[in-house]
């Protein structure tokens, strides 16, 4: 089994929330906590020497780009580096500095291409000798506007399989607002288990099920 | 249903003495068919075919027309181009799911065959996953925790879908980087979501 210490430590603040590496996970959330709560998380993960990685179907690579390094405590040109973005929103890519992005695919429709990006990510992470990768994908709401809900299934169970492959973290949104009880419960079984992000009090606080050995309380996420 | 309970490999290939060497190499483990061209080659593709070992260059209708053929067919077959050049574009944009270089040989063909069946199997069970996650997921929004707790039905789809969990997770470290790009489910083909 995985090395304890090789676990990925979900997010800065205390107390730490120990994932084993492989792991991914739906998170169930409100625009826009969802999204804050994956950024907060991977930024946690540049701050600790690691990668991001991001698929985005909402909004342009710019922005995605901008709040992560803003959200990271490393220098932003530090933190320029380790992230990068696969972009297959239909708008622009709204930066002026397109070295974060490895491909910009031209709808979220557009799954095999998706995948081709993601397996060339992962490929440049090996040249590089990176092996510590937080997966964020933003968000599986809109590619579902975009594909059939099995579609959908099949292609968030073959990534969660490439990232256990990897042994990275995948944190996939879905804004729970958007879709049927049902629709949730089917997609989440495609997942290792499931992060309940709550925006309601002052600071996030996030509710992990599904994991042996990962406590199923609430815990605060301070920024 | 067929009592031989191998794995399907069809060769299309015009050249009698190549179908004559895959048939050498691959019948021990498999059922292996023959076609000398594409057209002959698609009638005997049935849904029990698993691999497809397909020649690019025929006289007659050529392997790309094949191709073409089999991916506007419904089945689930793999399909390995055989050809006597790398090719130079990207694989995961054509419609065939690996390709095998000439001169061949014996353990790269079967290699190929046996990475196009794991994946095919892979396949097969995310799509029972699928139906399985489904099937609990509607009983979940019916019944209650109390309901679902003496619900044999229930009880029975969830052990299954633990087992087809281990299976899936097991079968799936056999993949690479192209296997799992070749196993995202192409959206772009299905333009009407197939949902009853």
């Amino acid at each position: 089994m995985t090395d304890p210490t090789d676990a990925y430590d979900l997010f800065a603040s205390p107390p730490a929330v120990d994932l084993p590496t492989g792991t991914s996970l739906l998170v169930t959330a409100a625009q826009p906590a969802g999204r804050e709560f994956i950024v907060s998380s991977l930024a946690h993960g540049i701050d600790t020497g690691g990668d991001a990685l991001v698929l985005t179907a909402d909004d342009p690579a710019g922005t995605v780009g901008d709040e992560l390094r803003a959200a990271a405590t490393v220098p932003a040109d530090a933190a320029t580096d380790p992230i990068r973005i696969i972009d297959c929103q239909t708008d622009g890519l709204g930066v002026d500095d397109d070295s974060m992005v490895d491909r910009d695919v031209n709808t979220p429709r557009n799954l095999t291409d998706i995948g081709i990006a993601f397996k060339d990510a992962f490929d440049r992470f090996d040249r590089q000798g990176v092996d510590r990768v937080r997966f964020g994908l933003l968000s599986l709401s809109i590619i579902l506007s975009y594909v059939d809900q099995e579609t959908v299934y099949r292609f968030c169970q073959t990534l969660t399989r490439g990232l256990a492959n990897e042994g990275a973290l995948g944190l996939f949104a879905l804004n729970d607002n958007a879709h049927d009880e049902e629709t949730i419960a089917t997609l989440k079984r495609a997942f290792d288990g499931v992060a309940e992000v709550d925006a309601s009090g002052e600071e996030l606080s996030v509710r992990i099920t599904g994991l042996d050995g990962v406590t199923d309380d609430w815990v605060t996420v301070s920024a | 249903m067929s009592s031989d309970e191998r794995p399907v490999v069809l060769v299309i290939d015009d050249e009698e003495s190549i179908l004559r060497i895959f048939e050498t190499w691959l019948a021990d483990e498999y059922a292996v068919r023959t076609a000398t061209n594409g057209s002959d080659g698609l009638d005997k593709l049935d849904e029990t075919v698993d691999v497809v070992l397909l020649d690019r260059r025929m006289p007659g209708m050529s392997g790309d027309d094949v191709l073409t053929a089999i991916a506007e067919r419904d089945g689930a077959c793999q399909v390995a181009v055989v050809t006597a050049v790398d090719p130079d574009f990207e694989i995961a944009e054509m419609p065939f799911d690996t390709y095998v270089t000439k001169p061949l040989d014996r353990p790269a063909v079967v290699e190929v065959v046996e990475r196009l069946l794991a994946r095919a199997e892979y396949d097969s069970l995310v799509q029972e996953h699928y139906a399985l996650a489904e099937k609990l997921a509607t009983l979940e929004s019916e019944k209650t925790d109390a309901e679902l707790a003496t619900s044999e039905r229930y009880q029975e789809a969830a052990e299954r879908f633990a087992d087809l969990d281990a299976r899936l997770a097991e079968q799936s470290t056999s993949l690479d980087r192209e296997d799992i790009v070749r196993s995202i489910p192409d959206a772009a083909a299905e333009t009407e979501p197939s949902n009853d």
